[in-house]
């Protein structure tokens, strides 16, 4: 899941959702949903964030020696 | 002497040629006469107190402008050119020696690379701010590695860091870190690199070398994805440095500015995440105020619908009087026309004492339709009696 999760798209998603109610111009059942949408949002940054690894993959060994 | 083998002038030359052909040497020595034909051909001469030397090389090959009187070290191949019976030494290689000709080096591709446009502000790319995917570029044994990844882990997870091993100095260092933009341009579309890190430790202006060459600079400019490079210490500079995207005061540094921290992205996120609560209670607070309002306006219209239709009963209960009024002096002229009738009626009249006078059935009016004897029918007001007229 935290792989195909891109959480750049998703960050952005909720900064999106945020500023809509910011903006204070959705209607109630709209708003539900974003709502619902950015709660979801927000949990899997969360999530991610959680992550303390990165993925090192080295060059020449995996590539170059072929 | 006459045992000695006799050659033509160009098999001598060939002769001399060969032999010279092992004498390839690392020579180090002040540059002089240095310039360049047709932006392609470098002629200049190499000397110290006691000899001079014609060199001769391709401006490709020259990694660093030259200068006359730059202390410099070379390394090239000697030959005579057989056309003009010219020696020479053929340029493979030359770099800058010593701080001042280092300086002096680094000062004139500056400004060459600077005019070619390589350090313009507009050409520059930011680094999205949460980067997947990161090339990078150093060495292995450096700690400049350890740091970076060190640094980059401490502050965001989840990124893949594509490692590409080079010499960060030496003879391989330039054209290893070329290699290693030419990999990473050529497999963009594979690895989409949302940056690409070029990082080596701090170090004398003679082991930076590399990244203050020019074909380091092309490389770090004609790269597909934005670069940053940390090179060094904080007060090393670099050319590599000016033609960045981003430039990086250390590698620790350039672990810092391409991953945000992850605590305050998750502070973000959570504020984020509490301002969506507010905003739907907000939502909700609005949709019961415009309900409300909703039934007061409804309230209000119904009224004013109640007051309309009294206005109207008012108005119809005015018509049904006046309808009243109208039936009632129908209702009194039908009574006189009544009495008027009644008072025309025969008995009325015979109830004042007049009578009525019939003979054979039909009413009698006037005497001349009587005679003596005739016998008459009189009708007064309570019966009817017979007589003879005299």
């Amino acid at each position: 899941m935290a792989k195909k999760f891109d959480f750049s798209k998703a960050y952005k998603e909720l900064e999106e959702i945020t500023s809509q109610f910011e903006r204070g111009n959705l209607s109630l059942e709209d708003g539900l949903k974003k709502f619902e949408e950015g709660l979801e949002l927000a949990a899997e940054c969360k999530e991610y964030l959680k992550q303390v690894e990165n993925k090192i993959i080295e060059i020449k060994k995996k590539f170059d020696v072929a | 002497m006459i045992n000695l083998k006799v050659f033509s002038v160009s098999e001598y030359a060939e002769y001399l040629n060969e032999a010279l052909a092992e004498r390839d040497a690392v020579v180090e020595g002040e540059v002089s006469e240095y310039r360049v034909n047709q932006g392609k051909w470098v002629f200049f001469k190499i000397k110290d107190e006691n000899a001079v030397l014609d060199c001769f090389g391709v401006v490709f090959k020259l990694k660093f402008p030259l200068e006359d009187g730059m202390r410099v070290r070379l390394y090239g191949r000697p030959s005579i050119y057989a056309k003009s019976g010219k020696f020479s030494i053929t340029v493979e290689w030359v770099e800058p020696v010593g701080a001042g000709a280092l300086k002096r080096a680094f000062e004139l591709l500056k400004a060459e690379l600077e005019k070619e446009g390589l350090f313009a502000r507009e050409r520059k790319r930011a680094i999205p701010r949460f980067p997947k995917r990161i090339g990078l570029v150093t060495s292995k044994e450096a700690a400049a590695y350890k740091d970076f990844v060190k640094v980059l882990r401490h502050r965001f997870g989840g990124i893949e860091i594509y490692f590409y091993h080079v010499q960060v100095q030496g003879a391989e260092a330039i054209a290893d870190i070329a290699r290693a933009f030419e990999y990473f341009n050529a497999h963009q579309p594979e690895f989409q690199l949302d940056v690409v890190v070029l990082i080596r430790g701090g170090g004398a202006m003679e082991d930076l070398a590399a990244f203050n060459s020019r074909e380091t600079a092309y490389a770090v400019f004609g790269s597909l994805a934005p670069v940053v490079v940390g090179v060094g210490h904080e007060q090393d500079v670099t050319i590599a440095d000016f033609v960045a995207d981003v430039r990086a005061s250390t590698p620790s540094n350039a672990a810092e500015l391409i991953a945000p921290q992850r605590e305050s992205v998750a502070r973000e996120v959570a504020e984020m995440a509490s301002a969506l609560d507010r905003g739907v209670e907000t939502l909700r607070q609005n949709s019961l105020r415009r309900v409300d309002l909703s039934v007061v306006v409804l309230d209000r219209y119904t009224l004013g619908r109640v007051h309309n239709l009294e206005s109207v009963f008012k108005k119809l209960a005015l018509h049904l009087n006046f309808f009243g009024e109208k039936i009632t002096m129908q209702k009194s002229k039908i009574d006189n026309f009544t009495r008027l009738i009644k008072s025309f009626s025969p008995q009325a009249v015979l109830e004042r004492g007049y009578a009525v006078v019939r003979k054979e059935g039909k009413v009698i009016s006037s005497v001349n339709d009587l005679k003596t004897r005739d016998v008459i029918g009189l009708r007064l007001k309570d019966g009817e009696i017979g007589a003879e007229v005299l």
